[in-house]
């Protein structure tokens, strides 16, 4: 065997084939491969896809919300990652940033919401920031707080939904500005705030804001 | 370097090559896959995302409040719907940055189905990238209560 094999090895005559192409080979299969691994492994898709199913659940908790027909208060609380997390919400979108990416430090998405929330945040210019508030200012514009059993006249519907709605807005400009910054510790409140009317229709207002 | 000025060598024979060709062809496969995979992925988010709005709108025009349903008993009262038109529906449920078309359809004892909402306003949907959702309901006739079921067709604004 030694023997067979020293004939190819004293033989000055041959060439060393692997120089060439299959080295080239070894290697361009080495990088793609290295890139493929890179791509699943070692890619920030599963980051953010990560922060990107925390927005989308605290969003469909604040739909569910809308689509309660009692008065209710819901603590979201955030899901506790092995991760530092900032989240940010404002009257239009939830905003989850987290700062352990590999292509660029910070990893950053927003959900935009469907439904506008009002959303208290402290330094805030505004005349109610939760359900009993509202209701005690509704007392005060209307005369009936609009809770079940002191149903707010029908013709007034219009009226109190403007004015809501020009709350909103007027706040809205503001909390883009500067959004509410969570405290991801500490549970977010999600609040119902029914206003009844004497015809049995309601109208929803949705509270966000976080006990300091 | 002597081998390249001995004539008795002889050249290569490409034996690489189609090795090369099938690990490119391998890779470039695969790499097909991942791109029709992640497309695959972002759209079913974006169906779910519609498909979401589209319950919301559902369970929000079947329950208290809205202007279809008898209050408290959530049934549909048909003789309200000749009054109601779909903007009225929407200014009560408007999901930001969507729209939507509503219809409701009432079952015949013979289970054939009849659409009872809109009934004259032609279809304004587009014929494709929307999702539709729909619940089993009550409509309150002259008569009696049937069977009927309310359909949701949601797409985004662009």
């Amino acid at each position: 065997m030694v023997t067979n094999m020293l004939k190819f090895l004293l033989n000055k005559k041959g060439i060393v084939s692997w120089l060439l192409s299959q080295i080239a080979l070894i290697l361009a299969t080495g990088i793609l491969l290295a890139s493929i691994a890179s791509i699943t492994f070692y890619s920030d898709w599963k980051k953010e896809a990560e922060i990107k199913a925390i927005a989308s659940e605290l969003a469909s908790w604040i739909y569910t919300m809308d689509l309660r027909v009692e008065e209710n208060i819901t603590k979201f609380f955030f899901p506790i990652k092995d991760f530092y997390y900032n989240v940010s919400i404002s009257t239009d979108y939830i905003v989850i940033e987290r700062y352990d990416g590999r292509i660029k430090d910070t990893i950053r998405i927003s959900h935009p919401l469907f439904i506008k929330p009002y959303v208290v945040r402290e330094n805030l210019d505004i005349e109610w920031k939760n359900s009993e508030e509202l209701h005690e200012k509704l007392k005060e514009k209307y005369g009936m707080n609009g809770n079940a059993g002191e149903e707010i006249s029908i013709f007034l519907k219009n009226d109190i939904k403007n004015y809501i709605e020009e709350e909103l807005d007027k706040i809205s400009v503001e909390i883009a500005q500067k959004p509410l910054q969570i405290d991801i510790d500490k549970p977010l409140i999600l609040e119902n705030c029914i206003i009844h009317f004497d015809d049995a229709s309601i109208l929803n207002v949705i509270f966000i804001y976080q006990e300091v | 370097m002597e081998f390249l000025k001995d004539k008795r060598g002889v050249a290569e024979e490409f034996t690489t090559l189609p090795a090369i060709m099938v690990v490119m062809i391998g890779f470039a496969i695969f790499f097909a896959m991942i791109a029709t995979v992640y497309h695959l992925h972002n759209e079913r988010m974006e169906d779910k995302e519609l498909f979401e709005v589209a319950h919301y709108v559902v369970s929000k025009l079947t329950n208290v409040g809205s202007p279809l349903v008898e209050d408290a008993s959530l049934i549909i009262d048909e003789n309200k719907l000749e009054n109601v038109g779909i903007d009225e529906l929407k200014e009560y449920c408007y999901p930001i940055g969507y729209d939507y078309y509503v219809k409701i359809y009432e079952y015949s004892e013979d289970g054939s189905k009849e659409k009872i909402y809109p009934r004259n306003v032609g279809d304004a949907i587009p014929d494709k990238n929307r999702v539709s959702a729909s619940r089993k309901v009550a409509i309150k006739g002259e008569i009696d209560v049937k069977y009927g079921e309310l359909v949701v067709i949601v797409w985004r604004i662009k």
